[in-house]
């Protein structure tokens, strides 16, 4: 470097001394350089996102450990099964006593039913027995609810599994009369 | 973050050094990527580069003993990435390839204006005038050698001797001369306009150094 340079580099970093041409060039330009406008850009101190992409890229990099998951997933996992079976139970508690039905009695051979929601009942077990191939109707008498199905000689285990998820006996002649009446304090 | 809490968690490792990384961060990164911005001219860029500086650090954290505070050498650190990337952006071109070399007389004006002439206080109008003129100035000197135009940022902010640049640049004492001398140059290329500009020449408003 000649010493003009060198000159010229003290008296862009605010050290010269002197006063000559190559020094009033420095200082000029260095007071142009530090009164220049800089954008001021917004940064957050504190920005989570920004922390966990620099955690994420030192374990990437093997500087840190990953964080030992196992324990917080067992806690998460269990913690999560616990809402689960919470929400479940409650769903389940819930259905029961909105759905809840007994079979009180097959006098005359028509099987008699109480439920809180006769109508939600009757189009349930409709459904039902259509589904396991059942030719099943339902109708409205006197504020009852009733269904009149024609079962099949025998029985396919799809039709016994809904005769039995409600309680229903095999009806003898194989027609399967139902009436449907509200809960008695209903 | 103190520079006792770093070594520190230097040597702990573990769950030390990822509180650690987030202490740098929190203390650090606003500060480092301001200065990152300003030379990248590319604000995503400049939070990917200032991240790889907080990995470095770690990398490197070994070699820290305390001489210094923390901040000078994690800005060292950090002023090595930032040449690297302008480089592989823009590979430094010698000066005597340069299509727009500077010519001599240009050169020469320059010197014979800062010899004869001294920059005249500037009234409003012309401090707007010469402001602006300054930053277009900048901004080509910037595009066209973006790594002189950072290192000559960095002299005024922090007033770097030849051998702290040097460092920075890891070249020998002799290329280190060649680049603060490629400085000047391509200075003077670039703001020959401003210089014009500052010393009055345009209005007339000249005052030689025997007026002064």
């Amino acid at each position: 470097m000649h010493d003009d340079d060198a000159l010229w580099l003290d008296a862009l970093a605010g050290r010269a001394t002197n006063d000559s041409a190559t020094t009033r060039e420095a200082h000029l330009l260095r007071a142009a350089l530090s009164a220049r406008e800089v954008q001021d850009l917004r940064v957050e101190k504190i920005d989570p996102a920004r922390e966990q992409m620099l955690l994420a890229r030192a374990r990437r990099d093997g500087l840190i450990a990953a964080p030992r998951q196992r324990p917080q997933r067992l806690w998460f996992g269990l913690a999560a099964a616990a809402v689960v079976c919470l929400a479940f139970g409650l769903s389940l508690v819930q259905k029961n006593d909105e759905d809840a039905f007994v079979v009180r009695s097959a006098q005359g051979g028509t099987i008699q039913m109480t439920t809180a929601d006769p109508h939600a009942l009757k189009l349930r077990l409709l459904a039902d027995l259509r589904a396991a191939g059942v030719k099943a109707s339902g109708y409205q008498r006197l504020g009852s609810e009733g269904i009149d199905a024609d079962l099949p000689p025998v029985l396919p285990e799809s039709i016994v599994a809904v005769l039995n998820r409600y309680g229903l006996t095999r009806p003898a002649d194989g027609v399967l009369r139902i009436e449907i009446a509200p809960l008695p304090d209903q | 973050m103190d520079k006792h809490a770093f070594i520190h968690a230097c040597r702990e490792g573990g769950q030390a050094m990822e509180q650690a990384l987030l202490a740098l961060d929190r203390t650090f990164f606003a500060l480092l990527y301001r200065e990152c911005a300003r030379s990248l001219r590319d604000p995503d860029a400049a939070r990917d580069l200032v991240q790889d500086t907080f990995v470095k650090i770690w990398r490197r954290c070994g070699t820290f003993h305390g001489e210094s505070e923390l901040l000078p050498w994690i800005r060292a650190i950090q002023r090595h990435a930032i040449l690297d990337w302008l480089r592989k952006r823009r590979p430094e071109v010698p000066m005597d390839t340069l299509g727009g070399e500077l010519a001599p007389e240009v050169a020469q004006r320059i010197a014979d204006l800062s010899a004869q002439s001294l920059a005249t206080p500037p009234d409003e109008l012309r401090r707007s005038e010469l402001h602006a003129c300054f930053q277009r100035c900048w901004q080509r000197f910037e595009g066209a050698a973006p790594d002189h135009a950072a290192v000559m940022s960095w002299i005024v902010e922090d007033g770097l001797t030849h051998e702290q640049i040097g460092e920075l640049l890891e070249r020998t004492p002799g290329a280190t001369r060649e680049f603060i001398s490629q400085c000047r140059k391509r200075a003077r290329q670039h703001f020959s306009e401003w210089y014009e500009l500052a010393f009055g020449l345009s209005d007339g408003n000249t005052r030689t150094v025997d007026d002064a």
